[in-house]
């Protein structure tokens, strides 16, 4: 057995799923994990970056940028329906073992990383208008809460005095070092907290999505880290190109549920139990009524250490992540639409870590409507 | 004295081994060099370099720490006499470990040990 | 049983040896996973050597402004660290280095891996990195106390900081059995620094893989293997502090140290897929207030036993 067949045993997966393709995503799931692959956790980690679905404008150049990042040996794929994922992992296998193209790919590349733009740079496709609302699960049969902000600014997408996105810095301060064309960190102006100790401290803008493990397809929070403390954040979400996925949607459904489960559990570390929540949402998907799934309900539900880590996280009027954990588990959760305001808000003042946990609790489904940028100041 | 022989042996043969790693994996890459990268971003280009001044919240804990750090070093010594002093020893040292728990029991109450 | 130090030579043999259980227990985990994922267990067991092959043949990453001598001394800093712990721990009746120090090295070495892990969040200029490297400090603070008087315990019975004297305390009764908080304790800080299972936070799944997330080829294997050898050089710890080292009926004290090491490490494997992550700030309340008062009581306890026996 030479190298590359051993390496192929343990390819690493980057999924990128856009709204709407869930069901892509999943199945996507299940042939890496039946082929004893697995998913990475970041670029650096993947061989095989996956796309399920067709990302529009900005998507897509977050996805060409990730591209960039893949050390090689590496192959790319897009898959659009659940059928055609089998065919698409085995062209990129044998792309990857494809020992001369993947040498040529690696000497074709550019000594100099990919420029990229920055997240607040202005999309021009128009993502970011219409229709502000999105399905966000919520776990009890109270159907009038009523969380619409009146206040809302549609229209204005454009922020102009945030774009850094070109590499032209002659307007800038020449004073300060711009290693590869990226400025230092400095203070936050209105969004630093103050600090007791009138310490210096700097802040980060860290942009949370699109392509970004276990984090919900298309949804792009641009945050403003202090330390690792999201003192500012705002929320919007990236489109599909035109088109729509043929599969079926996941959310709403059992499956949707167990999904959910799988991906919170994935976050909280608990990769046994993430894993066996998602063969049972795939045996779900595949028609079946999978019998270890109440097993394994009681199993999760059980954990105390996975209620400590969870109980207060990313409270809402009906209960906090943990009470929706359980809905889910129990098929008890009720579905009701929410602002995207709403998840800027419940993150601004956790720590990065809490907030990617409290998203992922909320089960945001982004394909359902699409939302404008609301800001939630710290 | 040997003793110390043996460990920079195996300093020696660590650093060594990170190397030859390194070299190997020169040899067996699809090539050599390293990619250029920007940061995972997810997706995205930085705004700013990581690398700031950060705020550790926690930095009242890393203060208690020193406090028990710094005890540790009679702790050491203590640990291989205290058979042959006999009662005094625990007693002395215990004492003071109850002022530096004491110590952080009144920082727990301060909010020391929470930063979120 | 006295433990006798043997020559420089057999350091190489040392070192081979803790990267071939730390590849043993890369395999259980595998295995493991598998089991998790549906495969037969057997396929699991090659992943060492999969992704072995795989991170060889891959490129390493720079990133724009890294930081790169001081990431590259936290990359081969953790390996380092765990291949010097080893060294001082007694391979049955032979030891390459006799310290009359070594619970003190061992802690040393376990501090040094502060500097490793952080230096490795920090190189990259990422800030995920960065945020998971400073997630360990968080988390280093609350488990290195308790790590600490957790390592007096044995030392105040045998009387030495020795390990062989550690060891020769032992031929009744293991410690494990009067110091039952001390040892426990212990295996919770081993997987602190070996960032593993629950305390595995500065590497998880919410900073996109934290200190690793720009970690590809032959780096990301430094990184990996070092977490498994630190993982590893734990485990003979702490069958060489508790669990009576060599002693043991009919087999060759090596080989028991063997059986301990492995049995010891099989269940620190097994617990990662048992329990969810622990975020660092969660820990600090329980393992200030509860695992170093008691952890203190047992060292109390320990020298009173001592002296009173004396």
């Amino acid at each position: 057995m030479d190298l590359r067949s051993l390496a192929a045993r343990r390819t690493a997966v980057l999924a990128v799923e856009v709204p709407g393709w869930g069901r892509t995503r999943c199945a996507l799931e299940q042939h890496v994990r039946t082929r004893g692959w697995r998913l990475a956790d970041s670029p650096a980690d993947a061989d095989l970056l996956v796309v399920c679905g067709r990302p529009g404008a900005r998507l897509t150049a977050a996805v060409e940028h990730v591209w960039g990042q893949l050390p090689g040996p590496r192959a790319r794929a897009e898959v659009t329906t659940a059928e055609a994922v089998p065919a698409a992992l085995d062209r990129a296998t044998a792309e990857l073992a494809d020992g001369a193209a993947q040498r040529r790919d690696a000497d074709g590349r550019p000594a100099e990383p990919d420029p990229g733009t920055t997240a607040t740079a202005t999309g021009d496709d128009g993502d970011g208008d219409g229709d502000m609302d999105m399905d966000m699960d919520m776990d009890m049969d109270d159907d009038s809460g009523d969380m619409d902000h009146g206040d809302m600014d549609h229209g204005d997408m454009d922020h102009g005095d945030m774009d850094h996105g070109d590499m032209d810095h002659g307007d800038m301060d020449m004073d300060m070092p711009m290693p590869g064309g990226i400025g230092l960190a400095g203070g936050g102006g209105d969004d630093q907290l103050a600090d007791p100790d009138s310490l210096d401290l700097d802040v980060l803008h860290v942009p949370l999505g699109p392509v970004l493990p276990h984090w919900p397809a298309g949804l792009l929070l641009h945050t403003t880290l202090q330390g690792d403390l999201v003192v500012a954040a705002r929320a919007e979400v990236l489109l599909p190109a035109d088109g729509s996925p043929t599969d079926p949607p996941v959310h709403g459904t059992a499956a949707g549920r167990w999904d959910a489960v799988a991906t919170l559990l994935a976050l909280a570390g608990w990769d046994d139990a993430a894993v066996r929540a998602a063969r049972v949402r795939d045996e779900l998907l595949a028609g079946g009524q999978p019998p270890e799934a109440d097993r394994l309900a009681r199993r999760i539900t059980r954990s105390r250490l996975l209620r400590w880590s969870l109980r207060g996280l990313g409270r809402l009027p009906e209960g906090d992540a943990h009470d929706r954990l359980r809905h889910w588990l129990a098929g008890t959760e009720q579905r009701r639409s929410t602002e995207l305001s709403a998840v800027a808000d419940l993150v601004t003042g956790l720590d990065l870590a809490s907030a990617r946990l409290v998203v992922a609790s909320l089960d945001l489904d982004t394909a359902d409507r699409v939302t404008v940028p609301v800001e939630a100041g710290s | 004295m040997s003793a110390y022989l043996s460990l920079a042996a195996m300093l020696g043969i660590a650093v060594g081994g990170v190397l030859l790693a390194y070299l190997l994996h020169r040899r067996t890459a699809v090539a050599p060099g390293a990619v250029a990268s920007l940061p995972f971003l997810s997706g995205w280009r930085p705004e700013e370099h990581a690398l700031s001044r950060f705020e550790a919240r926690y930095y009242p804990m890393t203060l208690l720490f020193l406090a028990f750090d710094v005890e540790m070093l009679y702790m050491y010594p203590w640990a291989t006499v205290v058979a042959s002093i006999g009662t005094s020893a625990i007693v002395e040292m215990f004492v003071l470990l109850g002022v530096l728990m004491t110590g952080v029991l009144w920082a727990w109450r301060e909010g020391a040990l929470r930063w979120t | 049983m006295t433990v006798t130090e043997v020559s420089a030579g057999w350091v190489p043999l040392a070192a081979a040896l803790l990267l071939a259980v730390a590849a043993a227990a890369a395999s259980l985990e595998g295995a493991l996973a598998a089991r998790s994922a549906g495969q037969p267990l057997g396929s699991g067991l090659l992943t060492p050597v999969a992704e072995t092959a795989r991170l060889f043949g891959q490129r390493r990453r720079t990133t724009v402004a890294a930081d790169l001598p001081l990431q590259r001394i936290g990359i081969a800093g953790l390996l380092t660290a765990a291949l010097l712990m080893v060294a001082v721990v007694p391979f049955g009746r032979w030891t390459v280095a006799d310290l009359t120090v070594g619970v003190v090295w061992f802690n040393a070495m376990d501090v040094l891996v502060w500097a490793a892990v952080w230096l490795a969040g920090w190189g990259p200029n990422s800030a995920h990195a960065l945020v998971g490297g400073y997630r360990f400090l968080a988390q280093a603070l609350s488990y290195e106390l308790p790590l600490m008087f957790a390592l007096t315990a044995p030392a105040v019975a045998a009387g030495s900081l020795r390990l062989g004297d550690v060891v020769a305390a032992q031929s009744g009764l293991w410690f494990v059995v009067w110091m039952p908080v001390a040892f426990a304790v212990f295996c919770a800080a081993v997987a602190g620094f070996s960032v593993w299972g629950p305390l595995g936070a500065p590497a998880g799944a919410t900073t996109a893989g934290g200190v690793l997330v720009e970690a590809a080829g032959v780096d990301r294997w430094l990184l990996s293997a070092g977490r498994y050898a630190l993982l590893t050089a734990g485990a003979a710890f702490g069958a060489t502090a508790f669990l009576g080292g060599g002693h043991g009926p009919l087999l060759p004290a090596w080989l028991w140290l063997l059986v301990k090491t492995a049995a010891l490490l099989a269940v620190l494997v097994a617990l990662r897929r048992r329990l969810p992550v622990i975020r660092p700030e969660q820990l600090a309340a329980p393992a200030w207030l509860v695992a170093l008062p008691l952890v203190l009581l047992q060292v109390l306890v320990v020298s009173v036993v001592v002296v009173v026996q004396a």
